[in-house]
């Protein structure tokens, strides 16, 4: 039984790292294989998304540059001339998500832009601490951990 | 994503209702947001080659969970309990805007990219929501546990 556990073990491991190596491999080939369920169209070859913090932004020029929050983590100029602000305008330091189109000087025009304010994007990671705390509670609440078996057992009834 | 609080409430919530092991059920909501290991690589400037993505996708979150189980005596209660959390988040996960892309249930057989843009996800409304939400749970759990003692001692 203990053997059992085992081999399923460096079964699943194996599958997990074979998955990750897999992805690692093919992503830049398959980046915008995507579908929409609304939008339903696929993006063409010169299309490029870019997550990242911006650094500056000058609103006369309609550029910003934003460091990329993806490897490997350069600075990226883009026209965001045909992006029209509604309710927020963007500052440095906001974080942004960008679809692009890059043109054959690498020039990049936004063509949809996402913009979280820095409180804001912060607040997700100061709201995600508790978290922690409350789900270790809530586990060591129920489970033990026994040397000896490896196994987690019950203690307590449900929390 | 929205935060780790929101998934472990909601965690809590579903286990609570389903009566699936509640504690196990919050871990596996919060088991797709292990490929925010990458933050540590983004800090250090490293490249993390994409590898952990596949994380966050069902096959690869249930495969975590798989190998979580191995490590209780009832394995089959504990994945079905991990599974259960990691549907909760995939289901809360699927709702958030982005300006392209989303997740990909498939992979690795497809790799495209499925979401409902509805929910930003620095959207702090839906926390207070949620936390109001468990609070209702508990209270309801715990005045119908009174009233069960009470009945047991009349």
């Amino acid at each position: 039984m203990k053997q059992k556990r085992k081999i399923l073990a460096i079964i699943l491991i194996s599958s997990i790292v074979l998955l990750m190596i897999y992805h690692s491999l093919e992503n830049s080939k398959k980046e915008f294989d995507i579908f929409y369920i609304f939008e339903n169209s696929k993006s063409p070859d010169n299309r490029t998304l870019i997550t990242g913090e911006i650094i500056e932004i000058n609103y006369t020029t309609k550029i910003i540059i934003v460091r990329s929050s993806d490897p490997p983590y350069s600075l990226k100029k883009i026209k965001i001339q045909n992006i029209k602000f509604i309710d927020y305008i963007p500052k440095k330091g906001d974080i942004t998500e960008i679809l692009g189109v890059e043109n054959e000087e690498k020039n990049i025009t936004a063509e949809k832009m996402l913009v979280f304010e820095r409180w804001k994007h912060d607040l997700i990671y100061i709201r995600s601490i508790p978290a922690i705390p409350i789900a270790l509670y809530l586990f060591f609440r129920t489970w033990h951990f026994n040397k000896k078996t490896y196994r987690f057992e019950r203690g307590k009834q449900d929390a | 994503m929205p935060d780790w609080l929101t998934h472990t409430l909601i965690g809590w919530i579903s286990g609570k209702i389903t009566k699936l092991d509640i504690s196990l059920v919050v871990i596996g909501a919060l088991i797709p947001d292990l490929v925010k290991i990458n933050i540590v690589f983004v800090w250090l400037r490293i490249d993390h080659l994409f590898l952990f993505e596949p994380i966050h996708t069902p096959i690869g979150a249930i495969l975590i969970g798989g190998v979580i189980s191995l490590f209780f005596k009832d394995c089959k209660k504990a994945f079905i309990a991990l599974c259960f959390g990691i549907i909760t988040h995939f289901i809360l996960d699927f709702f958030l805007v982005h300006v392209t892309g989303g997740m990909k249930l498939f992979y690795p057989i497809s790799w495209k990219e499925w979401q409902i843009y509805i929910i930003r996800s620095d959207e702090y409304l839906i926390t207070v929501i949620t936390i109001f939400l468990t609070i209702l749970v508990f209270l309801y759990y715990y005045l119908k546990n009174k009233q069960k003692n009470i009945k047991k001692v009349i």
